[in-house]
């Protein structure tokens, strides 16, 4: 293991010498009271000391240029190298937001572009790229909502409706919205149950939001008779769009009747996770909802692009115009693919995720039946006799030399296992990935306590999760020795 | 209902200690061992006042959290301040030193709803029980 | 047309036959009940494809359409600060491991973002004189907003007080955060470059969830704090500070203050200017709030064998346990950006980061005299001590005096009239960071004397 950069800290290493002034001139000109008295303990090393602390860091670590990552729901697919050359354009990555439209038209125009081609792709008549992620898109549909229905007087829509085998975002945005949450329990086949869907709704529902295809990689039957029966009692429909990788440039959002949509470009439009963010969650909305979507708005005027902040918007939902560097990548991925690569970017993560199941079958069983989406969920709850855990397994993936599948969710699936593919994987990395899984789980068969022993080839062994939540330790301690 | 022991189906004990009006809230054995290992317990603030079966306290585990509900309504008069520091107890301890909070209650008639320890075992042997 | 699709057409052939289709079009059944009768999408308007030249070309030529800083020398800050940033920090934070993994669930496979999230919490956590800081948010305003939140939580009250020294943009941020809920936002002045304190002392009360101040004030000056932590915790609120890290290096931090939550802009911590974003959302607390506040944690703890290894915990506070009863639905966060901001941090140090700051310090108050000579111009706040940001009083519209500047080359302070309303036409925020030269400011100050005094 790599020590911290507080167990490495050596007093007086210098590193990057930056430009300034010796601190003393502010010191001796500063009024006291305003000044820092307490010490700065950061670590003190040399540039070389640092260079070799983060490359050691990232040897420790599996990204999908290293390692298969079938992770469910992420759609962890190949980000093309070329598009990391598009945040270092000086012109945008040094363009200072606070400056008036005519110093950033080449910005304004791009990212306009991304809006009109998001917009054909959703079948919506308006988007916004402010939102910051996934879930700052699904707050920022909601408050669309809440704004559109106190437009119209209609004070009494409080509650959403979310099938149970949602991500856990969509319950939490609609807290965070000000509104209830009411759980549509899914049917036996995993999908929202018609009658559940029926009772449920109510003059109270403000929004129903639906993840298509659903978290169990499969598109509902009765998608459109669930569509008309939302869209009759005056609620709105709202598209969870985690999963666009599924259908991008197959099935518009808008034509199956959806209000409002938003998508993750760090999942299908190939923006790199970056461990974790940044991302960015682009919402589409219908022509009803535009008036209200955040500020500010780009409008085009001619060949000139200005911001507007239109009185019936829900206001501003981060500073600035957006997380303009990961959108330009989003905008250089579907330049490149084009009419014809968007199409075949679905179809082939369609195939890879069938093939991958259908090699997979007789291993675990499946939830749902028949063609899958673009990943599927298998269930490790017979192996509880094992005294085994869908986390066991996916321990043992690990030591296989990729990244592991979702476990534990959908919540509705015991001891699930959501795999994901992509399109960017080929035949022969998903042949070896299901030649190994299947002998995981014959030796998580026959052998389950080595299986408990799992990971032996990684960095470290399983960390001691209980500790760390009953005692949390978030900073380091040397740090605070160095006082 | 002197110092009997009572429980709910989602896994909550009731009992007095003395003061009838008085009573004390834990989870079962059952409970803790479908938790695992306890990992903190947000319990409520003294003074709250919750009727019967309102969600009163979480308990969390590494990867879940799970509501624990008042068996009989009444107000929160005492909290285990023991189990912030070591939750560990309501694992070692469920029904003695890893209790949850004690309630002042509002209607002794509740006690009544509750199953009792013959009623509590037959729940979990038919194996219908249902988690929290 | 590239794809990033691997299969060879006998490869596609071959995994067709396995599932026992004709063509790959065949998959499409698998949405054939809810194909709705518009039929599948027009994509004409998404073109025939581009090559990695002639996307390149296509986005350098809309970057050419932007004034950068490569083409307009900055002197305009207000939420956004044109840095120093060593080449080490790009070299490192662009490594595939980093860049493509994902959110660090499998603890086993992804210690080196663990422990850089780690090493980020604690290096927040000492900036901002605080006992621990989160693993990132989305920007300042959304960090702000979400601190602003686990106020109103942990107090059950209704009444959020804002010092108007808080960016007038992010305010409309937390009002937009609020916008569902039952609370009220009022916003206590400024006076003199300082928030009143008679005003804060008239609303604090028993209905304030928590008071916000920001150091230094959107109008650069420095916020003085004496007292307030005992102001609302006698009234039972929150004290929260909003401050730049850059000047923590130097200035009084929010520990120090006596804050119960802080929160920051990251993006001066060695992230480009950026067209506005990805940015670095920075939240950091008292050690009792630690199961309150939002956003994931990487804790320290040992493996099997021992080993010092870390871990995301306090999971069951989040979205993906708690669902509706989650103390806020972030999921994505800015990982990337804070293994960039503790890149930076590492490479400066301690002694770098005063460096730097006193930098900025020195080069605002020389550009700030220097202009103040130009006959016409005055000093907002002149009481106030400020940081790198100062507001000047023009003879003339502030717009015109920017469009000037722009056309010679110059990104001049920033017209306030827009945000702050017509009172402040004639008004311009200005910075000066530590890598503007002495012959940049010297021209800066010369144009601008020229203009206004022909």
């Amino acid at each position: 293991m790599e020590p911290t950069l507080w167990q490495k800290s050596r007093p007086g290493a210098r590193g990057v010498f930056p430009p300034g002034v010796p601190p003393e001139i502010f010191e001796t000109r500063c009024p006291e009271g305003l000044r820092r008295e307490s010490p700065l303990s950061l670590p003190e090393l040399s540039e070389l000391d640092v260079v070799r602390h983060f490359t050691r860091l990232s040897h420790l670590n599996r990204g999908v240029d290293t390692h298969f990552y079938p992770l469910g729901s992420c759609t962890m697919k190949y980000n093309p190298k070329i598009m990391d050359r598009i945040p270092e354009i000086a012109g945008f990555r040094d363009l200072h937001p606070r400056i008036a439209p005519e110093g950033m038209q080449g910005l304004l125009e791009s990212l306009y572009t991304l809006e009109e081609l998001l917009g054909h792709l959703l079948g919506m008549e308006a988007v916004t790229l402010a939102p910051a992620a996934g879930a700052h898109g699904e707050l920022t549909g909601i408050l669309i909502a809440r704004r559109y229905f106190e437009s119209r007087g209609d004070r009494g829509r409080t509650e959403i409706l979310i099938p149970d085998s949602a991500h856990g975002t969509n319950p939490a945005s609609a807290a965070m919205g000000g509104f209830s949450v009411r759980v549509l329990p899914s049917g036996n086949d995993g999908g929202v149950d018609l009658a559940h869907l029926e009772e449920a709704l109510s003059e109270r529902t403000a929004l129903v939001m639906m993840t298509v295809p659903s978290t169990l990689g499969i598109f509902e039957k009765d998608l459109l008779k669930m569509v008309a029966m939302v869209k009759a009692s005056g609620a709105l429909l709202y598209m969870d769009g985690a999963n666009f990788n599924a259908f991008m440039g197959l099935l518009r959002p808008g034509d199956l009747g959806f209000d409002i949509v938003h998508i993750n470009t760090h999942k299908t439009l190939a923006t790199p996770h970056g461990g974790g963010g940044p991302g960015s969650g682009p919402v589409g909305v219908k022509a009803h909802l535009a008036p209200f979507l955040p500020s500010p708005r780009i409008r085009k005027e001619g060949e000139r692009f200005s911001l507007v902040s239109p009185k019936t918007s829900i206001g501003p939902i981060r500073s600035f115009i957006g997380s303009s560097l990961v959108l330009l990548r989003a905008l250089g991925y579907l330049q490149m693919l084009g009419a014809e690569g968007v199409r075949r970017v679905a179809l082939y993560a369609l195939l890879n995720a069938n093939y991958l199941r259908a090699r997979l079958s007789g291993t675990l069983p499946r939830t749902g039946s028949g063609l899958c989406a673009h990943e599927f969920v298998l269930s490790a709850k017979e192996l509880g006799a094992e005294g085994l855990h869908a986390s066991d397994l996916a321990k043992e993936i690990l030591d296989a030399g990729y990244y592991a599948p979702t476990i534990s969710f959908p919540l509705i699936v015991p001891e699930a296992m959501m795999i994901e593919p992509t399109e960017t994987e080929s035949k022969e990395t998903l042949d070896r990935f299901a030649e190994d899984f299947r002998k995981i789980v014959e030796r998580a068969r026959s052998n389950p306590s080595r299986v408990k022993e799992a990971p032996r080839r990684t960095p470290v062994s399983r960390p001691d999760e209980v500790s760390a939540a009953r005692d949390p330790v978030l900073a380091d301690p040397a740090s605070l020795r160095a006082l | 209902m002197s110092s009997e022991r009572r429980y709910t189906p989602t896994h909550e004990w009731i009992q007095s200690f003395g003061d009838a009006s008085r009573m004390r809230v834990g989870i079962t054995e059952f409970a803790q061992k479908e938790i695992t290992d306890v990992v903190f317990v947000e319990l409520p603030k003294i003074g709250k006042k919750v009727p019967q079966g309102a969600e009163v306290a979480i308990i969390e585990s590494v990867k879940a959290a799970f509501s624990i509900y008042a068996p009989m309504g009444g107000e929160v008069v005492a909290v285990n301040g023991s189990i912030e520091s070591n939750p560990a107890l309501v694992n070692a301890d469920p029904y003695g030193a890893g209790w949850l909070f004690e309630l002042r209650i509002d209607n002794a008639a509740e006690w009544d709803s509750l199953l009792d320890e013959k009623g509590y075992q037959a729940l979990l042997s038919s194996g219908t029980a249902g988690g929290h | 047309m590239a794809d990033f699709i691997p299969h060879t057409e006998s490869e596609t052939r071959e995994m067709l036959d396995l599932l026992g289709l004709d063509t790959i079009e065949d998959l499409l059944s698998v949405f054939s009940q809810s194909m709705p009768a518009s039929g599948p999408p027009d994509l004409s308007p998404l073109g025939g494809g581009k090559d990695e030249r002639a996307l390149m070309e296509w986005f350098s030529s809309r970057g050419d359409r932007n004034l950068s800083s490569s083409r307009a020398v900055v002197f305009r800050g207000a939420g956004a600060y044109d840095h120093f940033i060593p080449a080490a920090v790009s070299a490192l934070v662009g490594r595939g491991e980093f860049l493509t993994s994902y959110t660090p669930y499998q603890p086993e496979a992804s210690q080196g973002l663990l422990q850089a999230i780690f090493e980020f919490q604690t290096a927040i956590a000492r900036l901002y004189g605080m006992d621990l800081a989160n693993a990132s948010l989305y920007d300042g305003a959304t960090a702000l907003a979400e601190a602003v939140l686990v106020a109103v939580r942990e107090t059950e009250r209704s009444v959020v007080l804002l010092s108007e020294g808080i960016d007038p943009e992010y305010r409309s941020v937390v009002e937009t955060y609020l916008e569902g809920m039952s609370v009220r936002v009022e916003v206590i002045p400024l006076e003199g470059g300082k928030t009143s304190r008679s005003a804060l002392g008239k609303s604090v009360g028993p209905n304030v969830a928590c008071f916000v101040g920001a150091t230094p004030t959107f109008l650069g000056t420095i916020d003085q704090f004496e007292g307030v932590s005992d102001l609302l915790h006698e009234a039972g609120g929150l004290f929260i500070i909003h401050a730049n890290p850059h000047c923590l290096a130097l200035m009084k931090s929010p520990g120090e203050w006596g804050a119960d939550l802080a929160t920051g802009e990251g993006q001066p911590l060695g992230l480009p200017l950026s067209s506005g974003g990805p940015y670095l959302g920075l939240l950091s607390a008292r050690k009792k709030f630690v199961r309150r506040i939002p956003g994931r944690l990487a804790g320290l703890t040992k493996d099997r064998e021992g080993r010092q290894c870390f871990v995301l915990t306090l999971q069951a506070r989040e979205q993906h346990i708690r669902r509706e009863k989650a103390n806020s639905n972030i999921c994505s966060n800015e990982t990337l950006l804070a293994l960039q901001a503790l890149v930076y941090m590492s490479l400066l140090g301690p002694e770098g980061l005063r460096r730097a700051a006193a930098g900025s310090w020195s080069n605002a108050h020389d550009l700030c005299s220097r202009l103040r000579t130009i006959p016409g111009v005055s000093l907002v706040n002149p009481d106030a001590d400020f940081f790198h940001e100062f507001v000047l009083e023009l003879p003339l519209e502030a717009d015109d005096l920017s469009r000037h500047l722009l056309q010679n080359g110059i990104l001049g302070g920033l017209p306030l009239g827009a945000l702050l309303g017509p009172a402040w036409g004639r008004r311009m925020l200005w910075c000066a960071t530590e890598v503007r030269s002495e012959t940049e400011i010297a021209r800066t100050v010369e144009i601008v004397r020229h203009y206004l005094v022909h």
